[in-house]
Order: structure tokens, then sequence, then C-alpha cells
């Protein structure tokens, strides 16, 4: 029902005002093809969660178009109960706030809430539940109340109750917050094996850590809340000017050995120690 | 203000709860119709937040705590459908979690405070503050309101108890239920509210509206969107109703005991304000044991005691007012205005914290006497969270009441309630009592925990409610004690069996709550009322109640914990109530953001307004036993009791 060479996503001069609040988005524009990972970096206030809820629909723009998959969508538009169906099933959003998004009373009916309301039979939602549960290790929660659950299995469960619709599109906000080591690392591994089964995941993160894990491309917002950088990730994490005008990477005075100097920080897996540093 | 089970008849929480069932029903309409798939969210929010504003202990004066309810505030920041359902969901997770209300008195305990007082609330509100106008009379606007919401509450519960003993009594005339009339239960509810809980209503009415109006979350029009195009209409129908219908109670009431004279109906048709002489002469003194009260007061005595309340009430507000406002003007060295140059430059620490404190050394500790109300808020709200948690635990083990099929232990469950509600004689109370001990032991949870968890709940009403019923101040009653002889205070052998039979069916009914509670998990407890044709978006919203309850009491305590860290000492009084009214307003906001948050992840998810579960419920002959069972003995309990 869809060509196969439309892009996931295509956004065409999107805006987005709050009521009573400065613009959150300016005019951006730009596409996302099938199976990249791209990375949409900025730093708090950049407009990066807000543009995650405007590519899942969740909120109007207040000028411009979003396509997926070549459809126009957009809440009116998707009152239709089909096409709501279509798009909710092909994009998975992960909420920034565990929380917020795990509202069901026992982890079994988080995992089942997606799949039951996209249509499909519930002995179908129950095989998917079980068999996401035994991948992501979290079998034994099944009859626990998300709120119960710590952190990081509250993350586990969140990424795996989005998953549960087999969506083509991932989004999500921020999904590095709050996870330890060991579980940023599992995350990692989950979103090569995922991109390499050809998804196309769109992450809003200030940590560029994961970006150079995981990024094939980058997309930087600045702090005007409109699109300063497009493209590789390597090229766009190596460009440290960049970086620093859009306030992910900052200079501040730094020991080395007996030494004091000042040099570009990020604090994430790219700390840049050069001959020039000083 | 909550009503527990066995303290008023079946038949007045059949009533209410008939009353009660046109009001859901509408609100449920109006608020699909303003509110469309946000309507699920959004009243779980507003009820977990109630829930949790009614843990709010705050001191009242006498050393003892109130707390408010919060449906005039979430009136008038949502709209009044909004507070009657999320009021009213509130009242029921108390009711079966917290042995706070009961659960067949849920509907009377939602008519008085999830239905009169937010529409009470709400229509005074708009009537003070009406379009546009300033944030200082939207404030006052929302104190008045708040104040007359709690009053109605209160006086409704005092008009629902108070004409117990008309509504049923046996062949003597000695009260089934609540022993009260109306003139003893009128000022016993009306002074403590109209002096000081209705103050604090108010008062945390005003801080949520101003927080709210601050915040942007409510604009010049005065509520959010789901509020901004009710009509008034019903609130002032409702209003009206409740003002024709509060004298009906009493002429019922004097009728029932044949003392109701062409004189006394004089008096009730226009009371004059010779009344006020008449309470100078005879005042209030005391309770007055139900069946031989003497008729020489009038009904015109509770009247004015209320009205006498009032002015203490009004007098008492104005000079906190004005006491606050001196308090508030400035010192005449430190005003607000930043100091001009000097400052530390940004990113650059201010030298005062750079330089070291000295004074290590910790002075000699000097023990503090008694909780100040954070702390008594702290520890309510762990205790309320400990207390779900075992729940959870308990409804986990394995057992044959925790492996009954849903649907049949809440169909039990209501059985063992009105078994316990109507016994009405020794043998009956005896009978469920064993019907109740065997389920506590069956349950696998420890009983001895299950029956003080109860008996909690159950002293804290009785003992206000109930216990002077033992004393009589007629002489001519048989005393078994004369405690004293002018004036007379004794205690009768029919009194004590009346507050001891009484005690017991509030026990009972608990106790069988909490049993038929702590074996379900709560969601197959929903499960089971959806099942029974409660419908689907009520259960939904009750399941997101109980989960967000726990977020927002978690919130709640890292708030209060956050505060105590920083605050050295008691807490005084006034502050401490500036200081809930703001910690209340936070909340409130904190939880309609959640609300958006959890709303987007469900359309996210596909969820389009209607709920879809995958969940079959089959009945195994356990089952049926169960229910052969347990409605054998409320039978059997029940031709019992209707023996005098």
């Amino acid at each position: 029902m869809t060509p196969a060479n439309e892009p996931a996503f295509a956004l065409q001069g999107v805006s987005y005002a709050y009521a009573q609040g400065p613009a959150a988005l300016c005019g951006v524009t730009f596409g996302i093809g099938r199976g990249e990972t791209v990375m949409l970096l900025g730093a708090n206030g950049a407009g990066k969660s807000t543009l995650l809820r405007l590519m899942d629909v969740l909120m109007p723009p207040t000028e411009g178009r979003i396509l997926a998959f070549g459809r126009e969508v957009s809440p009116d538009l998707l009152r239709d109960a089909a096409l709501s169906r279509w798009f909710r099933s092909r994009v998975g959003f992960v909420f920034q706030d565990a929380d917020a998004q795990l509202f069901s009373p026992t982890v079994e009916e988080e995992l089942m809430f997606g799949p039951l309301h996209i249509g499909l039979t519930a002995g179908e939602a129950r095989r998917r539940a079980y068999e996401l549960a035994a991948s992501f290790d979290i079998e034994r929660l099944m009859d626990r109340a998300p709120f119960r659950l710590s952190g990081g299995e509250k993350r586990r469960v969140a990424l795996a109750c989005t998953l549960a619709v087999n969506p083509s599109v991932i989004l999500m906000d921020e999904p590095t917050t709050g996870l330890d080591p060991k579980s940023e690392s599992w995350l990692i591994d989950m979103l090569h094996q995922l991109a390499s089964a050809g998804k196309t995941i769109v992450a809003a993160t200030h940590s560029l850590h994961l970006a150079a894990e995981v990024a094939d491309r980058a997309i930087v917002l600045g702090q005007g809340s409109g699109l300063v950088a497009d493209g590789a990730a390597g090229a766009i994490l190596d460009d440290l000017e960049l970086l620093e005008r859009a306030n992910l990477i900052h200079t501040h005075a730094h020991a080395h050995d007996d030494d004091s100097h000042a040099h570009p920080h990020t604090h994430a897996g790219i700390h840049t120690h050069s001959e020039d540093g000083r | 203000m909550h009503i527990p089970d066995a303290m008023i008849s079946p038949s007045t929480c059949a009533a209410a709860g008939a009353a009660m069932a046109p009001a859901w029903w509408y609100s449920a309409r109006r608020l699909r119709l303003d509110l469309d798939t946000r309507q699920a969210p959004f009243l779980a929010m507003a009820s977990a937040f109630c829930f949790v504003l009614q843990m709010f202990n705050v001191p009242v004066i006498g050393g003892t705590t109130a707390h408010p309810v919060g449906a005039v505030m979430v009136a008038i920041l949502l709209g009044p459908w909004a507070a009657i359902m999320a009021a009213s969901v509130a009242l029921l997770v108390q009711a079966l979690f917290f042995g706070d209300g009961g659960v067949l008195a849920w509907g009377a305990n939602s008519f008085t405070m999830a239905f009169a007082m937010p529409l009470v609330g709400y229509a005074a509100y708009r009537a003070i503050a009406a379009g546009r106008c300033s944030a200082r009379r939207r404030a006052v606007a929302a104190f008045v309101s708040g104040y007359l919401g709690a009053n109605m509450a209160a006086l409704l519960t005092a008009i629902l108890l108070g004409i117990q003993p008309a509504v049923s009594h046996d062949a003597a005339g000695r009260a089934l239920y609540f022993p009260f009339d109306l003139r003893v239960t009128v000022p016993a509810l009306m002074i403590p509210h109209l002096a000081v809980v209705g103050l604090i209503e108010g008062a945390i009415t005003a801080f949520a509206l101003r927080f709210a109006q601050a915040g942007g979350l409510v604009g010049d029009e005065g509520s959010t969107e789901a509020g901004s195009h009710v009509s008034l209409k019903p609130g002032w129908i409702a209003l009206a109703l409740l003002v024709a219908l509060a004298p009906l109670g009493l002429l019922a009431t004097g009728e029932a005991w044949g003392e109701w004279d062409q004189a006394t109906l004089s008096k009730m048709a226009g009371y004059t304000p010779s009344m006020y002489a008449r309470v100078e002469k005879h005042g209030w003194k005391g309770f007055n044991l139900l069946p031989d009260y003497n008729s020489g007061r009038g009904p015109g005595a509770y009247i004015a005691s209320g009205l006498a309340g009032g002015a203490v009430a009004l007098l008492l507000g104005l000079g906190m007012a004005v006491a606050l406002k001196r308090r508030r003007a400035l010192p005449p060295d430190g005003g607000p205005n930043p100091p001009t140059g000097g400052g530390p430059s940004a990113g650059k620490l201010p030298d005062w914290l750079l330089a070291d404190q000295g004074g290590d050394d910790p002075p000699a500790a000097e023990r503090r006497r008694g909780a100040d109300f954070v702390e008594r808020s702290l520890t309510g709200i762990s205790g309320a969270g400990a207390d779900s948690l075992r729940l959870e635990e308990w409804s986990r083990l394995p057992g044959p009441i925790q492996a009954l099929d849903p649907r049949a232990k809440v169909v039990g469950l209501g059985l063992v309630l009105v078994g316990c509600a109507c016994a009405g004689s020794w043998a009956s109370v005896a009978i469920m009592a064993a019907l109740v001990a065997a389920l506590s032991l069956l349950s696998g949870a420890p009983p001895l925990r299950i029956w003080a968890r109860a008996g909690l709940g159950t002293a804290m009403f009785s003992a206000a409610g109930i216990l002077p019923a033992a004393f009589s101040l007629d002489r001519g009653a048989p005393a078994m004690l004369v405690l004293l002889s002018d004036p007379y205070v004794s205690i009768t052998a029919h009194g004590l069996s009346y507050v001891a039979l009484a005690t017991s069916r509030v026990l009972l009914c608990l106790v069988g709550v909490s049993v038929v509670v702590s074996c379900t998990r709560w969601q197959l407890l929903l499960r089971g009322l959806g099942a029974l044709g409660a419908p689907r978006s009520l259960t939904v919203v009750l399941e997101m109640t109980y989960r967000y309850t726990a977020v927002i009491l978690a919130t709640l305590h890292e708030m209060l914990t956050a505060r105590r860290s920083r605050t050295p000492g008691a807490t005084p009084p006034g502050k401490g109530r500036q200081y809930l009214g703001a910690v209340a307003a936070v909340l409130i906001w904190k939880s309609l953001k959640l609300t958006d948050d959890i709303h987007a992840a469900m359309v996210s998810r596909g969820w389009r307004g209607d709920f879809v579960t995958g969940e079959k419920l089959r009945l195994a002959p356990a089952d049926w036993a169960w229910l052969a069972g347990v409605g054998g003995v409320t039978t059997a309990s029940l031709l019992l009791g209707t023996q005098p």
C-alpha cells in the first residue's frame, strides 16, 4: 500500500508554538529514509521532544506538513479509524517519562495494549507479549505493576511495549536518561539489532556517546529551535565548533597532571585531548 | 466526614446510590462530550489527586487535625463534572483499600462529598467570580466556594446521619443504625466545619487557584477547557433543592417520634430571632440518648447554634486575615529589591559560598516534642504506601479465596456487607462474625493484621459517633452507673448494648471488605466489577487512579522530605497551612502535566477512546460453592436479625 521508494518521514516547513510561549520549532524541513538511524541532537529546550511528538501525530504543527510513507498525516486525518490503525501500527514512540508511558495495571497488559488496540486478536497479542518479554528478560515482571519497577526495568518495559506493535519506525525521546552503564550498553546493542533488521530509528538525545555508537546520520537543532545541521553522524560529531554552538559541548577548566587548561568537553565518549587543545 | 458501613441503614445507602446514579451518568456523558478521549487519564489523575489531598493532615484548633476533600478545587480547575467523577472514584478507592468510608455507603458519601460539595462550590465560585475579574477576586471566590462546599458536605452528612433514628428503629423506638438525631448531628458536625475545616478547604482551594493562574493553567475565564462550557443551572438547582430539603428532614424526625405538635410546627415555619434567646437559655449541653431525649429545645436550637458557630468562624477568619496582613509587612531594611552591583558575575560563585562556614561543633540537641504537620503527613503517606503494598502481597498468596473468580468475589462481598450491616440481634452478629472470622483465616493473610487494620478504622468513627449513646441524661432511664447527679449523667445497659452492637457491625463490615479486597488483585477486582455491568470507562479510570495515586504519593513524599531536609525545627501552624496550600497546587499542576503525557502515550499506541481487553472469565464449581456458602450464612443471619 505504500510505495517502497517513499521516505519514512518527510517534514515540510514544520513550525510549532505552544500557547502563550515562544516558538518551539521554526520552519524545519527534512526527510528520513527507510532504515536510517537518525539522532536528533540539541540542548535542553531545543525542541527535540516537540519534534518527535509532531512526528508521532500527537499534536498538529502550527505550520507546515508532515508526511509518513508518502501519506500526509495530522491529528485530524487520523480521526479516520483505518488511517489511524495504519499509522499507529507503523510508528512507535518511546516516551521520555516511563511513568507516563506505562499506564496499565500490569506489565503483561502493558505489552498487550498496543497489539490489542491496533486490532490483533487476544491470542496473538499475548503471544507477542510473552515472546518480547523473553527476549527483553522481563518475564518475571509480567505480573508486576509497572510503577513498582526500577528505573532500568521501566525503560525495558517501555521499549518492549512500543515494539509489540512491530512498528517500522521507532521514535525515542531521550532513551538513555537514567540508565546505568550496563543498561545503556544493552540499549545500544538492542538499537543495533533493530537497525540491522531494517527498522528506522529516530532518537532525540543530548548524549553524544549514544549518537557516536549507533547513528548513521545526525540532525542538530540549535537554541533558536531551527535546524542547524543535518548530515552524516561522523562528520557532525567531529565538528566541535558546531557542537559548541548548539550547546552540546562546552569549554571549561580541566586539570591535566599539574597543568590547567580549557578545551571543548562533552563528558561522553568523544573527549578529545588533542595537541592543540589549549 | 466519611460515613462507614453499618452506620446508616442499607435503605439510605440504596437511596443515596440511586440519587447518585443519574449524577454519575450525566457527568460521564458531559465529560465524554467535553473531553473526548482525554477523559480517562484526566479523570484518573484528578481522582488520584483528590485521594492524595485527603491525606494532608492540617493542624486545626485544639491540637487535632483535619483534611481537605479537594472536590471544590477540582470543580473550579477542571469543571464540576470532572469533580463529581474524580471525587467519587477517590471515595471508592478509600472505601475499598483504606477502610475510610463504607462500601455500601459509597453512594451516600459520594452524594455529600462528590456531588453536593463540588456543585455548591462551583456555583458559588461562578457567582462571585463572574466573567472577567481580578485574580484577587478569583482567589476570594475560590476561598468562599471551598468554605461553602465543605460546609454543605458536612451539613448533608449530618442530615444523613441524623435521619437514621427516624428511618430505622425497632419496635421499642431504639435506633438500628446511627443513634443520634439531627439536633445532635448538625451542631456536632457543623461547628467544627464552620469554624475550622471549611476555612482549611477554602484556603487550599484559593492557594491552588492562585497557583494555577500563575502557572497559566487557568485563563481569564477561570477554568480550563473541561469546564469552560458548563451551564450553571444544575448547580443552582441542586443548591435550591438542598436548602428546600433540609427542613423536610426535621419534619420527618419530629413525626417519627410523635413529638411534632402545633407549636413546633409554627416554630419551624418561621424561626424567629427569639430562638437566640432559647439557645441562651438551654444551650447545647451535650449528647442526648436518642429514645429518651427531651423535646424542649426545638429544632431552632441547632439552627441557631449553627448560626452562632458561623458568626464565630467569620470573626475568626477576619481576625486571621488581619493578622496575616500585618505580618506580611516588609521589614524596614530588607526590601525585595535586588542589590545593585557588587554581585557575582554569571558562572562565578559568590564569595560567601566559597568561604568556610565555621562553627563545626554541633549544639546540644534539644528533644522536640510532638510531630509537626510535615511529619504527620509523611507518616500518613508512607503508611498508605506500605498498606497498599501489603495488600498487593497478600493478594498473591496461594489461598482458596485468592483463587476465586473476581465476579463471585464481588457478589460475595456484597452479600457479606449486607449481612453485617443488617445484623440486628446478637445472634445474627455472632453468625456474621463467625463467617468473617472464617474468611480471614482462609485468606492466608495474617488474620490479626486484618482485624487490627479494620479495628483502627472502626475505632476512629465509632468512638466519636456512637460511644456517647451509652450515656443518658434522663433521670427516668434505668441506670447502671450514675456519673454525675447534677447535671444528671448516667450509663445505661440499654445504651451500652446498643454501642456494642453498632460497633461490632461496623467492625465486621470493615473486616469483610478487608479480607475480600486483600485477597484480590486490584485489577481483578475491577474486572469483576466490569463483568457485573460497571461501565468499562469507570473500571479503567479506577485502575489508572490506583496506579497514579502511587505516582503522586511518591512525588508528594519527595516534596515533603525535601522540605524537611531544609527546615530545622517544627513548623508554625500558619506557615504549615500556607505550605500545604502551595504543595497542593504544585501537585495539581504536576498531575495535569502527567495527564497530557499519559494521554499522548495511549494515543501513540493506538487508543481511540475505547478499551479493548483480551480477558475471559469463567466460573468454576468453587465459585458457585463460595456464593452458596456466603449467601446461606447471610440469609440465616438476616432471619435471626429480624427477631426482636
